[in-house]
Order: structure tokens, then C-alpha cells, then sequence
């Protein structure tokens, strides 16, 4: 069932808009304090947002506006929500948490723990039925309250950072059995990681102070994204221009080559993405660019160390050092480099967000 | 280390310190406000303070005796202790700090002078029992006997305590039960359910009513001398201030203290 | 064992809380030294004591029971409902703390008593409480109930809504959740609140005496008899206050035998 919600909260400056196709599983990837879990809050019912309207197939979930008011409580709409944290009830065993949904709606305590046991069984956790949510290590209640949202039949199943209180063991573990709980489920799943988002998620929103910046399928959002943000998040340079015969103009008059992912016209505007390791950082006193090199000349905007690597920003772009390297040139921000894009590596789209574009 | 250690050491001390220079600060407050200039003793006129612990139903009356021995004697100061005549004896007994006792009855200043913390007691007035009622007396009472009705709702004080002793012997000399519906600890008590109109009567002293005020009406009873009860007052042996302690005490029992005694209804021993 | 905690404890305050130790016990210990123990037996068996007692458990169970009636949903009301001029009603329904019982009991008087507020009501409907049993499990319940009331609503702030929120979202009408959350989370404060009011109302007085009376086997609970006996007898007052002293100790000491309990992250 096709999910459409649009929702504002005014005191979390969130103002968004996502829709989520039947089966599919979106990942509301942001950074934290974003607006994603005000979202799957307002669609859960447990927020009650300032105003917006959200649909599940035909039926409608809520609709908040002036002069209209149809907010049911949580219990009475189809929706799951699983959060970072597991919220097992501390004085159910964790089979009881299981059987909790299906008691609820008045299910026999044999039948309901029945089928409490085969979602256990689903998340691989059935050796831990009897034991107490205190006994359990993260992963294990992580995986105690999937089975327990699932116990409760969603038709939509909403995640806000299931993985993010989880040490990277268990959320290795924990990545696999949502992958295999979300296939062919209607789920929003809210992260900050990439990683996760381009793993489990078959489409992606990004969202940046309470706002969808783009969306669209996980591989084209993540391998060409049109947003800046997107392609922060995304661990890309992106530099836009005008789309050129050869490749990429660039404001100055430099052009970058690369690969050609679609038949935009010349002239029109144009973006160009580069992961860290097509882009090299020859020097920073280069001198001007010379045509073939297909380099950019452009002050620091950003170092950080990143894993065993200097990452830098220039000129959108991203390059990184190694540490060993970086010791000896001392970058800071402001100063000049040149960076040289291997073209190969390097990919010219359209800008879709340009008015000019369509 | 040993630094540390005599730090710590020395803060738990401090706190210590500061919790005694507390209890002393309240007891040193306490003493100052109770404990007479006792020195200058010396001379034909009093001075000094005279403690006076005086039954609750002689808060209007001994407070009015007070002012006048004090004007009487401008270097004494009257410090007057109401409450319940038992739980007086009892502080006396436990060494609460008292010049005289003045007791609503006999068996409280009995248990003073059981434990030798009096001398010859005297009384100084007398009380008798009456029926209090209701202003608009509700149900009617014109006797005592009316109380024996199980439809007047009765309060008479516990057999226990001397007002409720009294009222025993008076039913019995007059030959009324009372079916009570509740038995009070002490006058006030009963004339709280009365005043409430909570009961329909209560069995009291005469001079209670007065004290009471016009919320109640009293109902006379005939044949209350049969039951009449004797207020005892002594200096207390211990006395901190016993010239004082003797002067209240003849101040009482002499003509300007019955006088006072006898407006608030109490009758001459 | 070496104390695993006692290192984040400042020196000055262990010997305060001996001091406040002392204050506490040392009433305890001096009124243990007047006890006439060769008669102990005799005076807490005697028939008004008997009566006394068995009065005073009967009422105080019924008050507890009513506290933990009313009291839970004032609670929960409290802790869980948005509503104008809260703030002003959690302050009032603490009044009764503060309330000198004596107060407490002209209040109730003032309200339930034969010419009180709703007196003419009740006595419409063929209630005359006065200088009745019920009139004292009233006044128990009046001084008792704000106990039950702070201490559960604070526990129900402190867990917070969020794990009625989670069983919302498992599809848990609100009276399931109620029911099968909400209380099972509070059972640890509800168990230390039905405590601390029947203890409350074991030990009332002042509200009884005022508004109840004192009639043995009707109206005259323990603290009454010991007041009523002291006057008389001393031994037996002391005696009963002992008895009423193991009461409380055990009633405590059950309350206390599961500080563990609350497993609540």
C-alpha cells in the first residue's frame, strides 16, 4: 500500500513531504536532529504535528488542517514504529513482549505466544523467549522489538535508527535481519549512516533542517546526488557547471572531463560527482590547470581526518591524503590547491534541480 | 595523603560541630527565654520570672490574674504554659522547668505530688457539670435526664478522665444512662462536636460554656453538686523562682484572684 | 566487602545522618525503657486494646483500600493528563500533608458533618456518618491519600509515556495499556504507597478525634486509646504505642524487602 504523508511542525522547523510505494522501503537519511523522527512520530501518532495529511492506500491516517481535525490514536492505525532504542516492557519476558500486540487484540495467551515464538524464530532469537529484556544484550532486544513490531502486523513499518544504539557487531547482524524483515514491506527507515540507507532502503529522501532536499531510488540518489547536502552525506564531491561537449564548464572557464551518464544538451546546466579516491591532490602551489591535466585549482574550504586519510575539501570537490602526507603539507583552510579529477571516475549528469534543466 | 586525610577528618568534625552549635543554639534560645535573672532575689519586692503551668480551661482566667500580679509586682514576669492538666503533670514529672502547677483536678496534681515535686496543694476553685447544647438546641434538651433518649445524639468525656469520672457519678447519683456516642479525652473535645452541631449535647463544666462563648447554650443541671469537681494549685518544690512561685500562689487563692475566678463562673472552695 | 560506593561520599555527610539516625531512634529506644515488659502480655490484651486494634486494622485497611481506588487515578490524572490550573491542583490535593490534622478533621467536619456542606445531602440519602466507623476511615483517607498520590505520581513522571507509547503503536487500546503497562510499571511505588497510607492511617489521630469521636469498638482506633489510656495509665499507653511500633516496623520492613524490584531502565 502506497504511503503518501506531508507533515509541518512548526517547533521542530520541520516541513516535509514523503511518499514510500507499496513494498518499497525508504530510508529518511539525514543527519541527526533533522526532523526524521518528529516525521515517523506525526505518521505513528505518537506527535501530533501542526498540521499535515497522510495516506495509506485508501485509507486516510490523519488530517491535520485549519478548520479539520482527524487525529487517531496510534493504536488505531496500521502503522509499526521501532526506535533506536528497544523499549521492551521491563516486566514482560521477551516472548510476552512478542505476544504483547497479538494480546492486545484479544488473542488467546497460548495462540499469542504461539505466534510470538515464530517471530521470535524470524529474528533468530528464539533462545532468548524466556529471559527477562534486563538479561539481553542490545542486539538481542533489538532483535526481541523487531519481532514485536512485526507481531503487531503493520501495514507500515516505520524504523527511526534501528542500528544507531547497536555496537558494530550487533549491527551487523542486526542490518541482515531487517534486510530480510523489509523485503517486500512498506517501511520508512530513518538514518544518519549511508551505509545502512544504501543497504536496506530501495529509495532514498534526504532530509536537511525538517526538509526533503531530494529523493528518489537509492542508487541514484547516492551515486548522482543533485543536492550538495545529498553529496556530503553521500561522501562525494559535486561541482556544477555547464554541460559542454567534452564535459564539465566550470564558472571560471576550466573544464572538467568525465564520464557522460545521460544525453543532457550542451549548454545546459550540469553537475559533476567524484568519489574521494578519483580525485587527487597534486599540489598546493599548483599552478594554473592546464587543459589535458583535467585539474581544478581551489582553496581549502574543509579538512578533517577521516579513518586513517586527511579528507579535503576544495572547490566541492573532495580528496583524500594520506596521513603520512598530510604531516608534511600542513593544509589549512584558505589555501590553494590543485586537485586533478580522473575522469574516469568522474560523472557528468544533469542538474534536475536547475530551472533551466527542464 | 596524610593531608587529605586530616581534611576529611576535619570536615566530618566541622559537621559535627555545626549540628551541636545548632542544638545548642535552639536549647541556649529556649533557657534564655525561660530561665529567671534568679540573682537579685534580694529585697522585700519580687522580680524575676514566675512559670506558671495552668490546666487549659484557666487560659482566660489565669491570664487575666497574671496581668494583674504583674502590675502588682512590676519586677515579675508571668510565663503562663497551658494544656491538658495530665499532659502538664507529665512534663512536670519529666522535669519541664515550673514555678507552680494549677490543675483542673485532683488526680493530675496527685501525680505531682506522688513523685514529691510539690508541696501542700490548695484548692482554689470549684466546677460543676452542666448540659451544653447547640445555640438553637436541635433536640430539645430541657434536663439531664433528657440525655438518657437514645435520640440525642450525646458526647460526654471518657470515664477515664476527670470531666467524664464526674459524669459517671452524676449518672449514677441521678440515675440517668447516657448512651454516648462518643467518649472525649477532654472538654474541648466535647464542645467542639457540640459548637459543629455535629452532637445534640455534651456534658461540660459550667465554666467551660463561659469560656466557649455564644455559639452554645448551657442546660442546667439539678443536682450537679453532687459531683463537684476541685481545682488543686501548688508552688512546685523545684521551683526556680519559690518567692514568686509562693506569692502567685497566695495571689490566686487571695480575694482578687477568686474574684476573677468567680466572674468566670467557678465557685469558691 | 569493601563498600563499592561509599568512595563517592563526601566525609561530613555520614556523621549527619548518624545524628539524624540518633534523633529518630533515640525516642524509640527511651519509651523501649519505660515499657512494663513483665506486662506487656496483660495491657495490649486487655478488652478495650483488643477492641482498639481490631477497629484500627479494619479501618485502616478500608482507607488504604480507598486510597489506592482514588488515589490511582488521581495519579495518573496528575501525571499523564494535560488540564488548566494543574499545577494548583497537585498542590491542593497535597494540602492534607500540611494540614495540621486537627484542621483536617474541622475540615471534614465542616464538610461531611451533620451541618456541614454536604451533611443535608447525606442525610437525604440515609448517610448520618457522625461518630461512625465510616466517619474514621474518612478521615484516614483524607490524611492518607496524598501520600499514595506523591509518591505514584512522581514514579509515573520519572518512567515518562514512552512505553505507553510503544504499546499504542503494537495496537494496545488505551485500557489494555493501562492496564497491562501502566500499572505492572507502577507496582513497586503502588506497593510503597498502599504502605505509607496504611501506616498513615494506622497512626492517625488528630482528623479522628475531631471529626469521628472516641467510642470504643466504634470509633476509637489505637492512637486514640493509648491518648485516652495515658490519662489513666500510663503502662498501657506505652504498651500499645509498642504494639502500634511492631506494627509499622513490619508493615516496613515488608514494603522495603523488595527495593530491587523496580527493574525500569
Amino acid at each position: 500500500m502506497r504511503l503518501q504523508a506531508s507533515v509541518t511542525l512548526e517547533e521542530r522547523g520541520l516541513d516535509a513531504a514523503v511518499s514510500v510505494k507499496s513494498g518499497r522501503t525508504l530510508a529518511l537519511l539525514g543527519p541527526n536532529g533533522s526532523g526524521k523522527s518528529s516525521l515517523l512520530g506525526a505518521i505513528a501518532g505518537v506527535l501530533r504535528p501542526d498540521s499535515g495529511r497522510t495516506t495509506l492506500g485508501d485509507e486516510e491516517l490523519f488530517d491535520v488542517s485549519p478548520g479539520n481535525s482527524h487525529w487517531p490514536r496510534p493504536d488505531e492505525r496500521l502503522v509499526g514504529l521501532l526506535g533506536q532504542e528497544p523499549m521492551l516492557f521491563p516486566h514482560l519476558s521477551a516472548l510476552d513482549n512478542v505476544a504483547f500486540p497479538a494480546r492486545a487484540r484479544g488473542v488467546s495467551r497460548t495462540e499469542a505466544r504461539r505466534e510470538a515464538l515464530e517471530w521470535l524464530a524470524a529474528v533468530d532469537a528464539e533462545s532468548v523467549a524466556q529471559s527477562r529484556p534486563g538479561a539481553l544484550s542490545g542486539g538481542q532486544a533489538q532483535r526481541v522489538a523487531i519481532a514485536r513490531a512485526l507481531a503487531a502486523q503493520p501495514e507500515l513499518l516505520l524504523l527511526d535508527e534501528p542500528l544507531a544504539a547497536l555496537d558494530v557487531d550487533a549491527a551487523v547482524k542486526i542490518r541482515a535481519v531487517l534486510a530480510d524483515v523489509l523485503r517486500d514491506r512498506t517501511a520508512i527507515f530513518a538514518t544518519h549512516d549511508v551505509v545502512d540507507a544504501s543497504m536496506l532502503a530501495d529509495d532514498i529522501a534526504v532530509m536537511h533542517d525538517g526538509r526533503i532536499v531530494e529523493s528518489g531510488p537509492t542508487r541514484d540518489v547516492l551515486t548522482r546526488p543533485q543536492h550538495p547536502f545529498t553529496a556530503r552525506m553521500a561522501g562525494r564531491g559535486l561541482i556544477r557547471g555547464v554541460r559542454t561537449d567534452a564535459g564539465l564548464e566550470l564558472p571560471d572557464g576550466a573544464v572538467v572531463r568525465g564520464m557522460l551518464a545521460d544525453d543532457a544538451a550542451v549548454g545546459t546546466d550540469a553537475l559533476l560527482t567524484a568519489r574521494p579516491a578519483a580525485v587527487e591532490l597534486l599540489s598546493r602551489h599548483a599552478g594554473a590547470p592546464g587543459g589535458d591535466s583535467n585539474t581544478i585549482t581551489a582553496p581549502v574550504t574543509n579538512v578533517e581526518t577521516h579513518a586513517e586519510v586527511l579528507r579535503v575539501w576544495a572547490g566541492g570537490l573532495i580528496a583524500d591524503i594520506d596521513l603520512d602526507a598530510a604531516r608534511d603539507t600542513a593544509l589549512a583552510r584558505g589555501d590553494l590547491v590543485t586537485l586533478r579529477v580522473d575522469p574516469v571516475g568522474a560523472t557528468i549528469y544533469s542538474n534536475a534541480m536547475s530551472p533551466t534543466s527542464d | 595523603m596524610t593531608h587529605m586525610r586530616r581534611a576529611r577528618g576535619r570536615a566530618a568534625v566541622l559537621s559535627m560541630l555545626a549540628i551541636a552549635l545548632l542544638l545548642a543554639g535552639c536549647t541556649a534560645n529556649g533557657d534564655a527565654a525561660r530561665s529567671p535573672a534568679t540573682a537579685s532575689a534580694a529585697g522585700t519586692d519580687l522580680n524575676g520570672t514566675v512559670t506558671v503551668f495552668a490546666a487549659a480551661s484557666l487560659t482566660d482566667t489565669f491570664t487575666q490574674i497574671a496581668d494583674a500580679f504583674e502590675a502588682e509586682h512590676p519586677g515579675v514576669t508571668v510565663a503562663l504554659s497551658f494544656g491538658g492538666s495530665s499532659d502538664l503533670a507529665t512534663q512536670i514529672v519529666e522535669g519541664a522547668p515550673a514555678d507552680v502547677f494549677a490543675s483542673a483536678n485532683e488526680a493530675q496534681m496527685e501525680v505531682v505530688t506522688d513523685a514529691e515535686l510539690a508541696g501542700a496543694p490548695v484548692t482554689f476553685a470549684t466546677n460543676v457539670l452542666t448540659v451544653a447544647v447547640p445555640a438553637d438546641n436541635p433536640a430539645l434538651v430541657t434536663s439531664f435526664a433528657d440525655l438518657g433518649n437514645v435520640a440525642v445524639t450525646t458526647v460526654v468525656c471518657a470515664p477515664q478522665v476527670p470531666c467524664g469520672a464526674a459524669t459517671r457519678k452524676l449518672e449514677n447519683d441521678l440515675g440517668v444512662d447516657i448512651p454516648a456516642v462518643s467518649e472525649e479525652n477532654n472538654v474541648t473535645d466535647v464542645l467542639g462536636k457540640v459548637r459543629s452541631g455535629q452532637a445534640d449535647a455534651g456534658v461540660v463544666y459550667v465554666t467551660d460554656i463561659a469560656r466557649a462563648g455564644g455559639d452554645l447554650a448551657a442546660v442546667p443541671i439539678v443536682g450537679a453538686d453532687a459531683a463537684i469537681n476541685a481545682c488543686p494549685i501548688a508552688p512546685l518544690t523545684d521551683a526556680h523562682n519559690p518567692t514568686a512561685a509562693t506569692a502567685f500562689v497566695s495571689y490566686v487563692t487571695g480575694t482578687k484572684g477568686q474574684a476573677v475566678l468567680a466572674d468566670a463562673g467557678f465557685g469558691t472552695p | 566487602m569493601r563498600g563499592r560506593t561509599s568512595g563517592y561520599v563526601p566525609t561530613w555527610l555520614p556523621p549527619i545522618a548518624v545524628v539524624g539516625a540518633l534523633l529518630v531512634l533515640m525516642p524509640l529506644i527511651a519509651m523501649a525503657t519505660r515499657v512494663d515488659w513483665a506486662n506487656v502480655g496483660s495491657l495490649v490484651t486487655s478488652p478495650s486494646a483488643v477492641a482498639a486494634l481490631a477497629l484500627s486494622l479494619r479501618t485502616s485497611v478500608a482507607a488504604t483500600a480507598l486510597c489506592v481506588l482514588l488515589g490511582v487515578p488521581m495519579a495518573v490524572v496528575l501525571a499523564r493528563v494535560e488540564f488548566p490550573l494543574k499545577a494548583l491542583a497537585r498542590t491542593l490535593v497535597l494540602v492534607p500533608l500540611v494540614l495540621p490534622p486537627v484542621v483536617g478533621g474541622l475540615a471534614l467536619l465542616y464538610a461531611f458533618g451533620r451541618r456541614g456542606l454536604l451533611g443535608g445531602t447525606l442525610n437525604l440519602l440515609g448517610l448520618d456518618i457522625a461518630f461512625s466507623t465510616t466517619a474514621v476511615v474518612l478521615a484516614q483517607t483524607f490524611v492518607a491519600l496524598p501520600f499514595m498520590v506523591l509518591t505514584l505520581e512522581s514514579a509515573l513522571r520519572a518512567q515518562g509515556s514512552t512505553y505507553e507509547a510503544v504499546a499504542s503503536t503494537l495496537g494496545a487500546r488505551r485500557g489494555y495499556t493501562f492496564r497491562h503497562v501502566t500499572l505492572p510499571l507502577m507496582w513497586p511505588a503502588l506497593v510503597a504507597g498502599t504502605v505509607l497510607c496504611f501506616a498513615r492511617a494506622l497512626g492517625e489521630f488528630g482528623a479522628t478525634i475531631t471529626f469521628a469521636g472516641s467510642l470504643e469498638g466504634v470509633t476509637r482506633t489505637v492512637p486514640l486509646e493509648i491518648y485516652l489510656q495515658r490519662e489513666v495509665d500510663p503502662d498501657a499507653a506505652v504498651a500499645l504505642s509498642l504494639l502500634l511500633i511492631v506494627v509499622a516496623l513490619v508493615i516496613v520492613g515488608f514494603a522495603y524487602r523488595h527495593p530491587g524490584s523496580r527493574r525500569v531502565k
